[in-house]
This record gives C-alpha cells, sequence and structure tokens, in this order.
C-alpha cells in the first residue's frame, strides 16, 4: 500500500514530478470544461425558466379564456365561478387598450394600457417605484419608459374606437400617470402601462375582456378542467406564444447538442490527458517492472494518479462555479440591461455532482484502458521507444 | 543437460526480430544458443555492436522471450512462469543494470534504493535504512536526497548498483553499464561493481564490448554468427 501511494502521489503534483506542470494544466484543462458545462446548462435554464415565469405571470398568465362577447359584470362573474374550480389559484378579467401615448414632452411610444382586477400573484410580481400602482383614475407607468413618461404627468392616449358611421375611429384620452412600476420583464415595462379595469374603462367601453387563470396543476390539465365546467375559448401560454414556445423548445434542442458537444470535448480531454500523463511515465513503469513491481500495483498507482489529477480538476471546476455563482449577483444588473430579462442564476449542484463523478468514472477507466495497453508491450520494447502506440 | 546448482540455464534458444515494422523476412539474431550461469560466478558476453549481446541478456533475464528453447532460472522455466511469479523473481532473485542508468527521475537518490527494497519485501523503515546502508558502501552517503539530474553519471550507475545489489539478489544482469561513463568513472563503476559482486556471492551475467572489463570474469563468451563461444 505505501509503495501504491508513493508512486501515485509522486506521479500526480508533487514537486518531484517532473511533469507537474503538465499534470496541473490538465487538471486546469478539466477544471474549464466543468466550469463551462456547468455555467451554459445554467443560463439555459435560467434564461427558460425566467423567460416562461415572467410570461406566465405577467404576459399571459397559466391560461387565459376569450370572454369578449360579454361585459366586464358578465366577465367578472365567469371568472369567480372558475375560481371556484379545483386547481386554479386565480381567475380575473383584464383587457388590453392598444394605443399611442404622447407625454408632456412631445415624445410618443406605442403601447398597451392593461386593465386587470390585479390578484395577489399579480401584483407581487409588480414592483412600485414611485406612487401607488393601480389607484383609481390614474395609470402606472413603468421604470423602463420613465426617461420620457413622468410621475405626476398627463399624457395623451390616442386609441381606436367603434365609429357611428366608420367601422373604427381614432380617439384620444388624457390620462394621469400616478405611479412608476417595474417588473422583471423589461420588455413587458417598455410596452404596458397598468391600471384597474374600472380606470380603463373611464378610458373607452370599447373593451374586449378576457379571464387569465392561474393554476397550480398542469397547465393542460387545469384547461380540461375549465373546459369541462363549460368555458370554451380556455387557451394554455404555450398556446398563445406559440412562436415563442417553439423557438425556446428548438433552443433547448440546440443548447443540449453544444451541451453534449462540450461534454464531449472535455472527455477526449480527459482521455487524451490521462494517456499524455502515462506515457510520460513509460520508462519509469518499465524501470518499476524490471524491480520486480506488480502489474497490479502497477494498474492501481497510474490510476490512482489519475484520480488526484481529474479530482483536482473537478473541485477547482466547482470552485469556479461557486466562485461565479457568488459573483452573478454583482453582475445582474448589467446583464438585465443586455437581455432586458432578470437571470436567476442557479446551479443544480445534483447534476453537477453526476457530472464530476461521470468524468471521473471516464478518466479513471481510460487510464485503466491505456496502462492496460503499455502493460502488453514487452519491458525493453518500453525502455527502447519514445511511445508505445 | 541442467544441473542442480545452475542458477540461470539457457537451452537451444532462438530469436529473431521482423526486418521492418510491417514484418518482411526476420532477421536471425540467435540460433540455438546454449548458456549456464552458476552461482557466484561472473560471466562475461562480448561481441560486436548489433550481435546480439543484450538481447542474449534480456532473454536470460526473462525480459524478452525467445522464439525456440527453453530458460530456467534454478528449478523454474521462465516461459511457463505467470507476471505474478516473474515480478517475485525480478524484486527479490535478480537485479539489473544498463547503459543508462533508468533511475525512477522523479526519486531521490535513497528513494530509488527505498523503492527497490520495498517492492522486494521490505517495510519502509527497512527500506530507509538498507538503501542509507548500501549507498554508503557505493560512496554516496552525502548524495541520498538528491535527484538523479542532480548527480553525475558515475553517480547515476553507483545508485543504479546500490539499488540492483539492495535485496541481495541472486544475480545482477549488467548491460554495458559502464558504455555511458568516461574512462576514469568506468574504472570506478568497474571496482565497485566487482568488489560487491565479490563481497555479497552474487553471480553476475555482464554484456560488454570492453575486453579488459570483461577479462575481470570468471568466464567469457563472444556472440559470433548468431552462436555463443567461450573464448575466456
Amino acid at each position: 500500500m505505501s509503495i501504491l501511494l508513493r508512486l501515485s502521489s509522486r506521479y500526480a503534483f508533487s514537486r518531484q514530478n517532473r511533469h507537474r506542470g503538465s499534470a496541473i494544466r490538465i487538471a486546469l484543462g478539466l477544471a474549464l470544461g466543468l466550469f463551462a458545462i456547468v455555467m451554459v446548462l445554467s443560463f439555459m435554464q435560467a434564461l427558460q425558466s425566467n423567460q416562461f415565469k415572467d410570461i406566465r405571470t405577467l404576459e399571459s398568465f397559466d391560461l387565459q379564456a376569450d370572454v369578449s362577447s360579454l361585459s366586464l359584470s358578465e366577465a367578472r362573474r365567469e371568472a369567480a365561478a372558475i375560481a371556484t374550480l379545483d386547481g386554479i389559484e386565480a381567475a380575473f378579467v383584464w383587457a388590453d387598450l392598444p394605443v399611442i401615448i404622447q407625454g408632456e414632452g412631445g415624445r410618443t411610444i406605442s403601447a398597451r394600457i392593461r386593465g386587470i382586477d390585479a390578484p395577489p400573484s399579480f401584483i407581487d410580481a409588480v414592483n412600485c417605484y414611485k406612487g401607488t400602482i393601480f389607484s383609481e383614475g390614474t395609470v402606472a407607468s413603468s421604470w423602463a419608459n420613465s426617461l420620457w413618461i413622468k410621475d405626476g404627468e398627463t399624457i395623451t392616449a390616442t386609441f381606436l374606437r367603434r365609429g357611428k358611421q366608420a367601422t373604427i375611429v381614432p380617439a384620444s384620452k388624457k390620462v394621469e400617470v400616478g405611479s412608476i412600476y417595474y417588473t422583471t420583464s423589461w420588455e413587458f415595462d417598455q410596452t404596458t402601462l397598468l391600471s384597474t379595469l374600472d380606470t380603463l374603462s373611464t378610458i373607452t367601453e370599447d373593451l374586449a375582456y378576457h379571464i387569465g387563470i392561474y393554476t397550480s396543476l398542469d397547465v393542460q390539465r387545469a384547461k380540461l378542467i375549465i373546459t369541462d365546467a363549460g368555458l370554451m375559448g380556455v387557451k394554455s401560454y404555450q398556446e398563445v406564444n406559440a412562436a415563442l414556445w417553439g423557438a425556446m423548445l428548438l433552443e433547448q434542442r440546440m443548447m443540449t447538442l453544444m451541451l453534449l458537444l462540450m461534454i464531449l470535448i472535455v472527455l477526449v480531454h480527459a482521455y487524451s490527458s490521462t494517456r499524455r500523463l502515462l506515457l510520460a511515465k513509460q520508462r519509469e513503469v518499465a524501470m518499476l517492472m524490471t524491480m520486480g513491481a506488480r502489474v497490479g500495483t502497477i494498474h492501481a498507482a497510474f490510476v490512482l494518479q489519475s484520480a488526484y489529477v481529474t479530482l483536482l480538476g473537478l473541485v477547482v471546476g466547482v470552485i469556479l462555479c461557486w466562485g461565479a455563482l457568488t459573483l452573478y449577483p454583482h453582475l445582474s444588473a448589467f446583464v438585465y440591461r443586455k437581455m432586458g430579462t432578470h437571470l436567476v442564476l442557479a446551479i443544480n449542484w445534483g447534476q453537477v455532482l453526476g457530472l464530476s463523478v461521470g468524468i471521473l468514472v471516464f478518466s479513471l477507466i481510460s487510464s485503466l484502458l491505456a496502462i492496460r495497453r503499455l502493460l502488453r508491450a514487452d519491458i525493453m520494447e518500453m525502455f527502447v521507444y519514445e511511445e508505445i502506440y | 543437460m541442467k544441473r542442480s546448482t545452475d542458477l540461470v540455464y539457457l537451452h537451444q534458444v532462438s530469436k529473431s526480430f521482423p526486418a521492418t515494422l510491417r514484418g518482411g523476412e526476420p532477421i536471425q539474431i540467435l540460433e540455438s544458443v546454449d548458456l549456464t550461469v552458476q552461482r557466484s560466478r561472473a560471466i562475461a558476453i562480448t561481441g560486436n555492436s548489433g550481435s546480439g549481446k543484450s538481447t542474449l541478456l534480456q532473454i536470460a533475464a526473462g525480459l524478452m522471450g525467445c522464439d525456440h528453447g527453453e530458460v530456467w532460472f534454478e528449478h523454474e522455466k521462465l516461459g511457463e512462469m505467470d507476471n505474478r511469479a516473474l515480478s517475485a523473481l525480478r524484486s527479490r532473485r535478480m537485479g539489473f543494470i544498463f547503459q543508462a542508468s533508468l533511475l525512477l527521475e522523479d526519486f531521490t537518490a535513497s528513494e530509488n534504493v527505498e523503492m527497490a527494497a520495498m517492492i522486494g519485501g521490505s517495510s519502509k523503515g527497512e527500506a530507509r535504512d538498507k538503501a542509507h546502508e548500501i549507498l554508503s558502501l557505493v560512496g554516496l552517503s552525502a548524495r541520498l536526497s538528491h535527484r538523479p539530474d542532480q548527480l553525475s553519471g558515475g553517480e547515476k550507475q553507483r545508485v543504479a548498483i546500490a539499488r540492483a545489489l539492495v535485496n541481495e539478489p541472486a544475480i545482477l544482469f549488467a548491460d554495458e553499464p559502464t558504455g555511458s561513463l568516461d574512462e576514469g568513472n568506468a574504472a570506478m563503476v568497474e571496482d565497485l561493481l566487482f568488489s560487491l559482486v565479490r563481497q555479497k556471492e552474487v553471480a553476475l551475467l555482464l554484456v560488454t564490448h570492453n575486453l579488459s572489463f570483461a577479462r575481470r570474469c570468471d568466464e567469457i563468451h563472444r556472440i559470433s554468427e548468431r552462436n555463443l563461444e567461450v573464448i575466456g
């Protein structure tokens, strides 16, 4: 045992080891490989979960039903009925009014005013920067538009309504901005002003109402329950955002492919570096054989050496991941500005463990195969040739 | 005929190598060679470069197989021994010295010898004591913690001799042990080798092209035309 430990530790990172630099570089290569894989995986998962979290909370909700044929009071009664169904957390009425907003400074933006009987989940996702959001008679503009729409300012909303002679005619209404809000979705913030439904109704009564639904169930199951209860025209957030959902699925497949390629690169690195470490010691192996070292001892020593190098690489890789996780909050504002979404980076340590164990096992098997192959040669061949294979 | 007093016995040994890496007509190196090494005897094998001296030594030591013939070590045929038995034999009954000293480059002089002793079955403490004792015997007690790249050619070869003898083997296989040394160092290594071999009563199979070195052995054999002949 002492021969084994002495050989393996000396051939790994000992100061006396002539190939210590190579061992350290190999370990660093593995560390960076692991780090890259974990970071890509984390960003991928964060991007998907954040994107759809925003969509499900703010944009189109878990499910929505078109009730444009109903009046506001009828829509509210329908929503109250849906809210009583199993697995439904909230059901509420909302309507979007597409508008062109002109601020007092004269700048115009194309946006929408969303009137909503906001349930607690929605309110929780909307942060108040200034004033009181959902106060009657005013609208809330976003921090994203705060350069040209200020709190307390009166804006002019131009929209289309049904005409008496023409089908639709443009109309304008002045509205006071009573508050400034922000959410985790820059895109939502840039295009949306918020108000209560009653306030929106004072701007125009010509609104197409929808019922938004939050559910704790799988959306398809919840959709079935609602449809069974008699409400037709219910759509899941995936159906409402079919193009985005499809793009996300495609992106997920591409990222999976990239990840597999990255894992392949790391495994090839592990294999070739294990082999390189072994070939660097080919003459020592031959010398040990002439000294009478058993084949099993030589196997074990070089597999253990490979384990030391791989383990160091994996530990450094995990430390790099942890460091990135710790530093990320300081960079999240930059990411928000660049990407328009708050990515909450999370590392799935179970995945990291699984990946690490996989790389370690692969390295050990590579090492074992390489040493077995080397030991098939005659001792004198190992002495004479630079590299046996 | 093999006698019970024979330590190494080669009978009708032949060996050939392929002409090229891709095969081709094999080149015959040894043909029906017989050789006996008795206990505590020193045998020298000489011959021209490429005549097959080193090949013969490697076959006698079990480092290389032969195409035909038998190689015996004491009462066992090397060709019939498994890896474990061969390892045990090399660690306890055989010692090796090569032209290039071939030390373990990542270990100090003392550790090189200790490693051989530990492989031979000594505990860590015993190995250290044995290593220090034999290294002082070869005049290297001041060089115990030096690595091979910090030693001269002669010193490396002395470490190799110490390592080969630390387990008190029955035979020492030496392949041109002074081939890469200057005259002064070569003479010193020769003297040391013979004094230790005589002192410890170890048999020696020495391959050399240096006839004056060979003459210090009990027998001299010469390889010529794939065969071995006794010349002294």
